[in-house]
């Protein structure tokens, strides 16, 4: 009994002996009979199942993931239109304070009264030249008074209302300033034409104009002040038969891009000598 | 609902013309807006109340503009008074002719500007550009008069309906 017993024991040890031995054995080579036969079943199914997880997760990602990711989009875009809308504003404000400083200088070296007015309107028909301005007789702007900008003369006030004003502009053809020719003090009448150029009329042919010459106010008109630039000699043409030559001019001042004008409060007025009183008397 | 949209649409019309398109350049080169309005009225809209807002449209154009006063306050009356006399020769559909007439509104308005040109002896009888400014006006106003005419009858609709669904509540 004591035998049987004994023999079954050495029997389990060497059994498991050899077992270790022979796992260690294959287990080295890396070789597994039992093992191998189950890949070519399962990894097809492996396959699949990966598969459905990846395709599972991918549309997870893709789409239901996306609506987080519009939602992100969406608040995104926002914040790019707020910072864009005040970066636009900073921008806008730059460039106000730079056409202010430059309307500001022009008041100083002028020496006289001048407000400054917005460009409301502007009016739409091609053949006339005309804008609205946000200032009124409250402002102290009445009928004839001189609009200038700081590159030089931009019009005059034909109609003033309480709040509003409306200016023709110097390009208006009903619209004429008595100007001389700067270096050579050639006079003329400077007369709307087109938004390009006006026409400087009434020139002797033996007056001395030249292209590039610079026009300015001669004040004669009783209307601008002496001096004010109006704008540079493009064309002279001498080859008429008439007694005055034909000049074009082209204005300093942008009219398609007016956004604020100066109105000239108190332009100098021309006095009437005592002489001349009692010639009106 | 209709005299909200006579108000509307005048004064909806003249301020895009004055105070958004001056924003566009080149946009003085684009027709009278107010033309196309002067057709509808003059093709859809009772006599009367055509005219007197015809005569407003016309008062705030030329208390705006810087023309004579009374230049378009005319012209939208002429349109006005040619539109009717060729409505009661030739049936128009609206949706059709509506761009050539506007076309022939736009030729109408700037003949009025240019005889006053003529007359007002300021030298010049034409700007330099006249004829090439007026055909770039002819060609938009062929283009799109009669969308804008279109539009017009469309939003009257809408106010009408508007009108009617208002009035049956108030009956209820």
């Amino acid at each position: 009994m004591f035998f049987k017993k004994a023999l079954m024991f050495a029997s389990l040890i060497i059994l498991a002996v050899g077992g270790i031995i022979a796992i260690s054995f294959f287990g080295m080579r890396g070789y597994s009979p039992v093992g191998i036969g189950a890949v070519p079943v399962m990894a097809p199914v492996q396959k699949s199942v990966s598969y459905a997880v990846y395709a599972i997760k991918d549309v997870w990602n893709h789409y239901f993931f996306l609506v987080s990711a519009a939602k992100q989009n969406d608040e995104l875009k926002k914040a790019l239109g707020d910072v864009l809308e005040q970066n636009n504003q900073c921008k806008e404000t730059s460039l106000a304070n730079i056409r202010m400083r430059y309307m500001l200088n022009f008041r100083k070296k002028t020496g006289q009264e001048v407000l400054v007015a917005e460009v409301i309107a502007k009016d739409p028909s091609p053949w006339f030249k005309s804008l609205i301005i946000d200032k009124g007789t409250r402002d102290g702007v009445k009928k004839g008074l001189p609009v200038v900008v700081p590159e030089g003369v931009a019009g005059i006030i034909t109609e003033a209302s309480k709040r509003y004003s409306k200016v023709q502009m110097i390009i208006d053809r009903n619209a004429a300033v008595d100007a001389l020719v700067q270096r050579s003090r050639a006079r003329g009448i400077l007369k709307g034409n087109s938004a390009e150029q006006c026409l400087f009329q009434y020139v002797p042919r033996k007056h001395d104009v030249e292209v590039g010459d610079t026009l300015i106010s001669s004040g004669l008109d009783g209307v601008f002040p002496k001096g004010l630039r109006i704008g540079e000699v493009s064309v002279v043409n001498k080859s008429g038969t008439g007694i005055f030559q034909e000049v074009l001019v082209s204005p300093y001042a942008d009219f398609e891009k007016l956004e604020e004008v100066l109105v000239i409060l108190n332009p100098p007025k021309y006095e009437v000598t005592g002489d001349n009183e009692e010639d009106e008397e | 609902m209709r005299y909200f949209f006579y108000i509307a649409a005048g004064i909806g019309l003249f301020l895009f013309q004055s105070a958004v398109m001056p924003c566009f350049s080149e946009s003085e080169k684009f027709y009278d807006v107010l033309i196309p309005f002067v057709l509808y009225l003059s093709i859809f809209c009772p006599l009367i109340e055509s005219i007197i807002v015809i005569l407003i449209s016309g008062f705030l154009m030329d208390s705006m503009g810087g023309g004579v006063f009374g230049l378009y306050m005319t012209s939208y009356v002429w349109i006005f008074i040619g539109m009717r006399r060729i409505m009661g020769v030739v049936h128009i559909p609206d949706s059709f002719l509506s761009g050539p007439i506007t076309g022939l509104g736009v030729l109408l308005e700037d003949a009025i500007v240019f005889g006053l040109f003529r007359y007002s002896g300021n030298g010049n009888p034409l700007p330099e550009d006249a004829f090439y400014v007026l055909s770039i006006r002819l060609a938009w106003a062929v283009a799109t008069g009669g969308m804008v005419v279109l539009g017009l009858r469309y939003i009257h609709k809408l106010c009408d309906e508007q009108s009617w669904r208002l009035s049956a509540k108030f009956a209820k």
